[in-house]
């Protein structure tokens, strides 16, 4: 196990380089740079945008700038000053005085943690994630307790419906219904002061695909479970059949579910992008697409890496759970 | 020497006696109700499509003055007190005047459709060329494409997405075609990855299989091989993967498309992207207040052709290999 997880953590060194130089290369290939095309604030004059390009290193050559932005660079006195992979993710071009951390997890002043950019994602992921599971397992598991049952029938459908329809299609549906014709919500809400009812919609909404997805393979992994021959001899042997539900076949059938929990909970935070625009909910997303708009160099690095360290963890737990829920597996 | 040649009755097998892998495949798709369904309704929006500027009733672009925000057939008026109209059957959007709701959706079908299918086929090619020359040659060459794979795998895709069709938007590149080789690049780049690694485990499990063998020691050469032996064993997986891909396309270009990016419009009816389906989605959001109908016929035109497709791909799939049958 731990000779697999050094491995997996080498891959991951030539993984995260790779992605680092296709994003540090797109946004250099974007015409413009930071300080101009701006329709929001006063213009900068060439002087200025030079002191400034010095100040960002913007006039070293690319690669410098892209090592250094990683690595780490020294600054003028000579001092080593760390990198992407220290956790600095070096200073926003745009959002003066600020480092894209701060930008990312930094709340408001006054203010918990979930009110920053990245809480406010995170509350919707996790909220989109907690339906999915609380929903989809027992769901999924019901449905195959009463194959063929008109429960299962109707259960099938609509998770088959529920991951097809894309999740932003869905969101569309559900502000008709619920904003516009009941009326329960409104279209653009006040995230200043969000609560639990606030993120309820689109936390629900945001999590129907994953929850159709995690329903279907539930049933399917039951069914194939209820056949096994251990689940016959445990009722030949006279079990009960609530212990024979709940000890030989729920135990084995949620195995498999358990692993694709961490790359589902790793999607629902890094894939809220357009979920995020909908709803007008201030996280990553929104600054994001404003980051790459204004060619904020900094913020638009920083939050792909943030975002792909996300995906790496969560199918990384695939491998480590696996190997903990199911001693069968070793994992070489 | 008289000889009598006694024939015994020959017994000629017709040729329809003869099944194809195809006409058993075909034989069970019959029998799959909601998957002809389907087939049906897709082969109905490729009409569509390819038809949109024969049957499109008005101008996708042009407004026509005084007529915007005209309600659609089930309202008998607009909350703006526009009376319905039988000229404009879903009603009209607001953009200085009104654009017939049905045309400018015609016009999307068509553009969408080319946005789906168009890196479906891209994507298809280059995932099974990828994935059959590291199935079938392993070694190094396996190795180091593998490796490639796995990088691709573990992309954040809707990002990557986003920074590229942004960062080169605006580039020469980016503006070619409205937009759709931008697209195409950027979406065949973060989803090839998939089908070459299911494209590698197939010329994996044939490669050694004995009619290979067979094939190999009668002196054919590999390319023979693969394109013999090895796709016409796979077509059945590229078929499914096919159904299930161009939807997954199609809503890629709808959500950038809502994002403001993907596909750019263009005011020239007689261009090819006159609208997408993603441009109709933030048209239409951005009226959901005043006029939710316009927003609902949109996510309903995309959601049948959507779960259609999922349908199809389903019979496809239990049609194709009985054996994956749920």
């Amino acid at each position: 196990m731990t000779s697999f997880l050094v491995r997996r953590f080498l891959f991951f060194i030539p993984t995260f380089l790779v992605i680092s130089v296709i994003t540090f290369a797109l946004m250099k290939a974007a015409p413009g740079g930071p300080w101009d095309r701006d329709s929001e604030s006063k213009q900068v004059d060439a002087r200025t945008v030079k002191l400034l390009e010095q100040q960002y290193g913007l006039n070293k050559p690319s690669w410098r700038q892209f090592v250094s932005y990683i690595f780490g660079d020294f600054d003028d006195q000579g001092a080593f000053k760390c990198g992407a992979v220290c956790g600095n993710l070096g200073p926003s071009y745009r959002q003066r005085g600020k480092t894209v951390q701060q930008i990312l997890f930094t709340p408001p002043a006054g203010k918990g943690f979930v009110d920053s950019k990245f809480g406010y994602t995170l509350r919707l992921g996790v909220i989109a994630f907690g339906f999915s599971v609380l929903l989809g397992i027992p769901l999924g598991v019901l449905a195959a307790l009463r194959q063929n049952s008109l429960f299962d029938y109707v259960v099938t459908f609509f998770t088959n419906i529920g991951s097809a329809v894309p999740g932003f299609v869905a969101c569309f549906f559900a502000i008709i219904i619920f904003a516009v014709t009941l009326k329960l919500t409104s279209v653009t809400q006040d995230w200043s002061k969000a609560g639990i009812n606030t993120f309820l919609l689109p936390g629900i909404m945001f999590g129907l695909n994953t929850m159709s997805a995690i329903a279907r393979y539930m049933r399917a992994t039951v069914l194939e479970v209820m056949r096994q021959d251990y689940v016959r001899t445990a009722r030949s042997k006279g079990a009960k059949e609530s212990a024979v539900i709940w000890r030989h076949i729920l135990r084995n059938a949620l195995i498999p579910v358990i692993t694709i929990l961490g790359p589902a909970l790793a999607g629902l935070l890094t894939g809220s992008i357009v979920i995020e625009q909908i709803f007008g909910v201030p996280g990553v997303g929104v600054d994001f697409i404003r980051a790459i708009g204004q060619r904020d160099y900094s913020l638009i690095m920083g939050t792909t890496l943030f975002y792909f360290v996300l995906v790496i963890l969560g199918n990384l737990s695939v491998d480590i759970l696996y190997g903990v829920v199911d001693p069968r597996i070793r994992v070489e | 020497m008289a000889q009598t040649v006694t024939t015994a009755p020959k017994v000629y097998l017709k040729p329809t006696d003869a099944q194809s892998v195809w006409s058993l495949a075909w034989r069970r798709m019959r029998r799959n109700k909601p998957a002809m369904i389907s087939a049906v309704i897709v082969l109905l929006y490729i009409l569509c499509g390819i038809f949109a500027d024969v049957i499109s009733p008005h101008s996708p672009v042009k407004a026509i003055s005084g007529k915007a925000q005209m309600p659609p057939f089930w309202r008998a008026e607009s909350p703006a007190g526009q009376k319905y109209d039988p000229e404009f059957i879903l009603g009209t959007d607001n953009a200085g005047g009104g654009r017939d709701i049905v045309s400018r959706i015609l016009y999307g079908t068509r553009s969408s459709l080319v946005a789906g299918l168009l890196p479906a086929v891209v994507v298809l090619l280059l995932g099974t060329l990828i994935g059959f020359v590291s199935g079938y040659s392993g070694g190094m060459t396996d190795n180091i494409l593998m490796r490639i794979n796995d990088v691709f795998y573990a992309i954040p895709t809707e990002l990557i997405l986003i920074l590229v069709t942004i960062s080169l938007g605006e580039t020469k590149f980016g503006r070619l075609g409205n937009g759709i080789w931008l697209f195409l690049l950027a979406l065949s780049s973060v989803s090839w990855s998939g089908l070459a690694r299911q494209m590698r485990g197939s010329a994996l499990a044939l490669r050694n299989l004995e009619y290979v063998d067979a094939a190999r020691s009668l002196g054919a050469s590999d390319w023979h091989i693969i394109f013999k032996h090895v796709l016409p064993n796979s077509i059945g997986i590229l078929v499914v993967w096919m159904a299930f891909a161009v939807p997954r396309f199609i809503i890629a270009e709808a959500a950038l498309g809502y994002i403001g990016l993907g596909l750019r419009p263009s005011l020239n009816a007689k261009e090819f992207f006159v609208t997408s389906w993603g441009r109709l989605f933030l048209d239409a959001y951005s009226t959901v207040t005043g006029q939710p109908d316009y927003l609902l016929v949109v996510a309903i035109v995309v959601s049948v052709l959507v779960i259609s497709f999922t349908f199809l791909g389903d019979g496809l799939r239990d049609a194709l290999d009985p054996r994956m049958k749920r």
